[in-house]
């Protein structure tokens, strides 16, 4: 079921009026885990094979390592637990790549091998839900947290509907408890929430939907089109990337609030980033915090001189791009993403930029600007690859754009501009905000209204093409 | 809890409100009550945001009902120019409207002006001798499907309970009812529609050179040159699928034309003090072919005799030069030739030896 859905318009009032009348927090629980089945396998019922496979697996296994002290058992119960989640996320998403990966390797040795590929359908968000139940038995592992025994919130924690396809990942330590404590409705965040789910409609269905199209007409045509409209090709699809991102996992926020639930920021204005290094604390928090604190530090983090510390970058960025696709292009997104980032670990200012750009100043100084600039001209580099069919395709569209071949329909992708003008002051305004649209409008009525007429926005302005987040697909 | 679900309630209804307030003071203004036809704006060029703020006038001395082809073939200043300047010609030709829209729109005018057309000639296109020969009664409320929002103006709420009445399921009337009582419902999808098309024409004339089509912007009528292919492709479809449809009809008889909504629209001009007067429209030569079968020519003696028995004069049009070639769409004649047909039907309806069509 997709947020912008009329489905999910009359699914989420009826689940949270029932969920509100329910007395007990065990009731309320199976009622989210009903809610959350029904709004995934309303995709395809028998992705909730899987999603049941993994949960009850991680349930069992957090349960046996409570029990077990000798080190060789956990470590066996904890390749169990990778077994069966990195072997579903493997099969389902991965197979064919290796498969036609080994093809094309061995044909580089001349060698003709001749592996069938089979015809698979990706379980949407699947590598969300299959990092965030990995999170729990390794935490449970290192002793981080004690496993529950509570079937029903653990059921919960791994399937609750907001995030489970798109994000933000969320830590049993952060999540779990939330559904073992005796909710409350809380006036307040349910309000803040409505403010998020708000703004998430407004940046996906304003932006990111009406960016599409030209996005696709240029990375469809990229061949025939000059410099500036590849340019703008891809600066729209890094807004448009960012909208839909961002914008589900606000929504995904925001729903959850309702729900008294509180789940994790996974988004914090990154294109208002000074360096590579502070995009990546700002862009898609969780699982960032994630490969920093389940591959990053075992592979030694930052320790171990600045040789071993490019290579774990390396590393993590390369299985970051996997994550994100069985592509090539994927691959290369990520190996950019290190090559830019190295400098600064050389550099020693990968740390730099730890608050909020212009903190006390309306306007950026001439420094701030010029850097917030280049980083985005970097990362939007990255996405070329990450938006490109292949990896040639990235590549051609590359070299394209620095050819400075001259453009003949720029004004037809110039029409989109001010959709990416309006929301770059929107949030360059609320920046310091948990919400950009969240201003403190002391009178009652001035404040519905003001919150009325973005919702009015959004319903004139929205493409109603129920276009699925861009994020579903990893 | 009860809070919160009393300020949702209270931001829903005010986001509604708002909604419709803008609707109602913007889109009807500019979009909704704009496609009445029977405004009459004084050009058949774009439409002004001046004209569509005009009211109707309160009484006409020529109109012209009828589809398209009539927006298209008959300019309404050149027509009064040839007559009086202070005359008052409305072209009230529209696509997709149909003739118990046509009798509802103008017996709601009546209803405001009953002098409206005290003296007045009210010319209505005939193509084929079938149009408006349907059953008033059973016909009266039909509309062309996804239409409604052209009929709706001309609805008073008498006139609404019966159409709400004839809808057959529960979503057709909740649907008719909520396109009737708010602006909002109404409006949206033409706004949407309208704000793809926005960005699309200001990218294509921005970026190609389009020919500008010989159409007159009027009644409905798609000018993009672009879409005159398609239209081009419909007609020819439409043409297929009315020779089909013929072939599954009855001849008309005396009686069902009495009853028809061509009788009823004869009977209202004339006790409200007007003449009517058929015409027919030339038509592209894939058009005529509907009219060249057999039962159509049943059909038009027929109809003939049933003209003679209730008097009403028919203006012979069959005479006027034209070619396939001065229909850049096939459906429409251009805007060259409507100047020529405009003289034309002026001098013929004034002709003292008017003959008698082939009907």
């Amino acid at each position: 079921m997709l947020f912008n859905s009329f489905s999910f318009v009359l699914f989420l009032p009826i689940v949270f009026l029932i969920y509100w009348s329910l007395p007990t927090t065990r009731a309320r629980n199976v009622l989210i885990i009903l809610a959350s089945y029904i709004f995934y396998g309303w995709w395809d019922p028998r992705f909730l094979t899987l999603i049941i496979i993994s949960s009850l697996a991680d349930y069992g296994i957090g349960l046996l390592l409570l029990n077990q002290n000798s080190t060789n058992k956990r470590r066996i119960l904890l390749l169990c637990s990778l077994f069966v989640n990195l072997g579903l996320l493997g099969f389902f998403k991965y197979y064919n790549f290796f498969i036609d990966s080994l093809v094309e390797g061995l044909l580089l040795f001349d060698i003709e091998a001749n592996f069938k590929t089979l015809s698979i359908i990706l379980p949407v968000g699947i590598s969300f839900y299959t990092f965030q139940t990995l999170s729990y038995t390794i935490d449970v592992y290192r002793k981080k947290i004690s496993p529950t025994r509570d079937l029903f919130s653990f059921l919960a924690y791994v399937s609750f509907f907001p995030q489970l396809v798109a994000g933000p990942i969320e830590r049993a330590k952060n999540l779990l408890p939330q559904f073992q404590r005796e909710q409350k409705f809380s006036y307040a965040l349910a309000i803040s929430g409505c403010k998020l789910i708000l703004w998430g409609f407004f940046k996906k269905m304003v932006i990111a939907d009406n960016l599409s199209p030209a996005v696709e007409a240029v990375f469809s045509n990229y061949q025939t089109l000059g410099s500036a409209e590849l340019i703008l090709g891809v600066v729209f699809f890094a807004f448009q990337i960012y909208c839909d991102f961002s914008g589900y996992s606000d929504i995904a926020i925001g729903i959850a609030r309702l729900f008294n639930i509180t789940l994790s920021k996974n988004f914090n204005f990154p294109y208002f980033s000074r360096s590579i290094g502070e995009f990546w604390r700002r862009w898609h928090i969780s699982l960032n915090t994630w490969f920093r604190d389940y591959l990053y530090i075992p592979l030694g983090g930052s320790e171990g001189g600045k040789p071993k510390v490019i290579r774990n970058v390396f590393i993590v960025f390369v299985v970051s791009g996997l994550w994100h696709g069985a592509n090539l292009t994927f691959v290369f997104w990520g190996l950019l993403n290190a090559l830019f980032f190295i400098p600064s670990i050389i550099l020693g200012s990968n740390r730099k930029h730890l608050d909020t750009v212009a903190e006390n100043s309306v306007v950026a100084s001439f420094q701030e600007i010029i850097q917030m600039i280049s980083t985005f001209g970097l990362i939007a580099i990255t996405w070329i690859f990450f938006r490109s069919e292949t990896w040639s395709d990235g590549w051609q569209y590359t070299s394209r754009l620095f050819q400075f071949a001259p453009s003949a329909n720029l004004f037809g992708l110039l029409i989109y501009l001010p959709y990416v003008g309006l929301l770059v002051i929107i949030e360059w305004l609320g920046r310091h905000k948990d919400c950009a649209i969240d201003h403190k409008i002391d009178n009652l009525w001035l404040g519905r209204i003001y919150y009325a007429i973005i919702a009015i926005f959004v319903i004139l302005f929205a493409s109603y093409d129920e276009q699925a987040f861009i994020y579903f697909q990893f | 809890m009860k809070k919160f679900l009393l300020q949702s309630f209270y931001f829903i209804i005010l986001t509604a409100s708002l909604l419709e307030l803008g609707s109602r003071l913007m889109m009807d203004k500019t979009y909704f009550y704009a496609i009445d036809p029977y405004k009459g704006p004084s050009a058949l060029t774009d439409v002004s945001i001046a004209d569509i703020y005009k009211s109707s006038p309160s009484s006409v001395d020529y109109l012209f009902i009828g589809s398209s082809r009539v927006a298209a073939g008959i300019n309404s200043d050149q027509w009064n120019s040839i007559h009086r300047e202070d005359n008052i010609t409305i072209n009230a030709g529209r696509g997709f409207f149909s003739g118990g829209s046509h009798y509802l729109a103008l017996s709601n005018l009546l209803d405001n002006y009953p002098d409206y057309l005290k003296g007045a000639k009210v010319y209505l296109e005939l193509p084929g001798g079938v149009i408006y020969a349907e059953n008033f009664d059973d016909h009266l409320y039909d509309y062309y499907p996804s239409m409604s929002h052209l009929v709706l103006p001309h609805v008073s709420f008498s006139n609404f309970r019966e159409l709400v009445a004839r809808q057959n399921t529960l979503s057709d009337k909740a649907n008719i009812t909520l396109l009737y009582f708010s602006s909002f419902y109404r409006t949206f999808p033409f706004f949407k529609e309208y704000k793809g098309r926005f960005i699309d024409r200001l990218v294509k004339s921005r970026i190609q050179t389009q020919p500008k089509s010989d159409l007159a912007n009027a009644g409905g009528i798609k000018v993009n040159s672009s879409e005159l292919s398609q239209a081009k492709e419909r007609a020819l479809r439409m043409t297929e699928d009315r020779i089909k449809y013929q072939d599954e009809q009855e001849i008309l008889t005396l009686d069902q034309l009495n009853n028809s909504i061509v009788a009823h629209l004869a009977t209202l001009i004339r006790e409200n003090g007007g003449e009517m007067i058929l015409f027919e429209m030339p038509l592209h030569s894939s058009f005529q072919k509907v009219n060249q079968t057999s039962w159509a020519r049943e059909n038009s003696k027929v109809f003939k005799s049933w003209v003679d028995q209730e008097g009403i004069r028919i203006i012979d049009t069959s005479e006027f030069d034209i070619s396939d070639d001065d229909f850049p769409d096939y459906w429409h004649m251009s805007i060259t030739k409507r100047a020529e047909f405009t003289s034309f039907m002026a001098q013929r309806d004034t002709s003292d030896h008017a003959p008698s069509p082939n009907y």
